[in-house]
């Protein structure tokens, strides 16, 4: 194993777990190509219950990878969701990470 | 999900969520192409230009329509996504809107005036092949629109839809050697299967999708 791969593999064991949990980066796989959101659309989206998808925006929220306005529409609530450029920038590190890591081997 | 996750998956699949899970888009579709199979009788009616009025006032009409079934029917259901407009976007979007009214204007002129190209459309034998070049270009035209869009987005529907409307066409020229007098069947047969196949994606999507009672 070379110089390189070592540094790859050491590069993984740092990944960013608040993106690494598969129904996090699912929403933020989601946000990553739109402006901004509501609850709604994630939910039917992502096929989580309302806790779940709760819970999983407040731990990015927390982070800072996402923002999240919540308002009225006439008399409904609705709360809007977007990713922040922290969110932005951390999701393209995570794709980096797990694309170097998971590049096929030449031989075998 | 079942496809493979990627980002240009979930970008496909949010569009395909927001403007085709609901069948309203096939209602459109279907409702536009209705009102090519009895502009016809319409136009023995008005006159062209009358006709051309009521068409395009009854096609912003069902537009505005289907836009307000979408903000009251869909949006609480399915939910409201903000676009993030990137330059590819855009362009892919210019790009589409052009081709789409391309699509219709030669459809308009292959349905109302068939002789544009020269003369009435003549005897169906295979040496007139070559006389229907125009109504053949518009059918793959159709054909290459739709799918672009299918494959685009992962909707395999709308190659049916290409095909549907490409042939009805060719066939609604041949039928009547021309400009159809009456009734344009084959033109709205294709539309009833198409607005068939949306009444169906509505009850489906207000089945699956109620309203929520509220946000956790």
């Amino acid at each position: 194993m070379g110089k390189g791969s070592q540094q790859g593999l050491r590069d993984l064991s740092g990944v960013d777990r608040v993106v690494h949990e598969p129904a996090r980066l699912m929403i933020l796989m989601y946000l990553y190509g739109v402006k901004e959101v509501d609850a709604l659309f994630l939910l039917n989206a992502t096929e989580l219950t309302w806790g779940n998808l709760s819970s999983h925006i407040s731990k990015l929220e927390e982070a800072g990878y996402v923002e999240v306005d919540k308002g009225f529409v006439g008399k409904k609530p609705r709360t809007m969701v977007r990713l922040t450029s922290a969110g932005r920038k951390a999701v393209d590190d995570y794709r980096k990470t797990m694309q170097a890591a998971l590049k096929k081997p030449r031989i075998g | 999900m079942s496809d493979t996750p990627s980002l240009s998956e979930v970008q496909r699949r949010t569009v395909r969520l927001l403007s085709y899970e609901d069948g309203l888009w096939d209602l459109l579709l279907g409702t536009i192409f209705m009102l090519l199979a009895v502009y016809p009788i319409t136009r023995a009616r008005l006159g062209p230009a009358w006709n051309m009025v009521l068409f395009v006032g009854l096609l912003l009409l069902a537009t505005g329509v289907f836009s307000v079934l979408r903000r009251k029917i869909s949006a609480p259901r399915l939910g409201y996504v903000k676009a993030r407009y990137t330059p590819a976007l855009k362009g892919m979007l210019a790009v589409a809107i052009a081709l789409v009214a391309l699509t219709v204007g030669l459809v308009i002129l292959t349905l109302v005036k068939p002789g544009w190209l020269g003369g009435p459309a003549p005897e169906v034998t295979l040496v007139n092949v070559k006389s229907y070049l125009v109504e053949i270009l518009v059918l793959l035209a159709l054909v290459g629109l739709f799918s672009a869009m299918g494959y685009l987005f992962g909707v395999p529907r709308l190659f049916l839809y290409g095909w549907l409307l490409g042939c009805a066409n060719l066939i609604s020229v041949i039928l009547y050697r021309g400009a159809p007098a009456g009734f344009n069947l084959p033109l709205a047969v294709a539309a009833g299967v198409i607005l068939l196949i949306g009444a169906y994606l509505l009850v489906r999507m207000l089945r699956k999708y109620p309203v929520q009672g509220a946000e956790a």
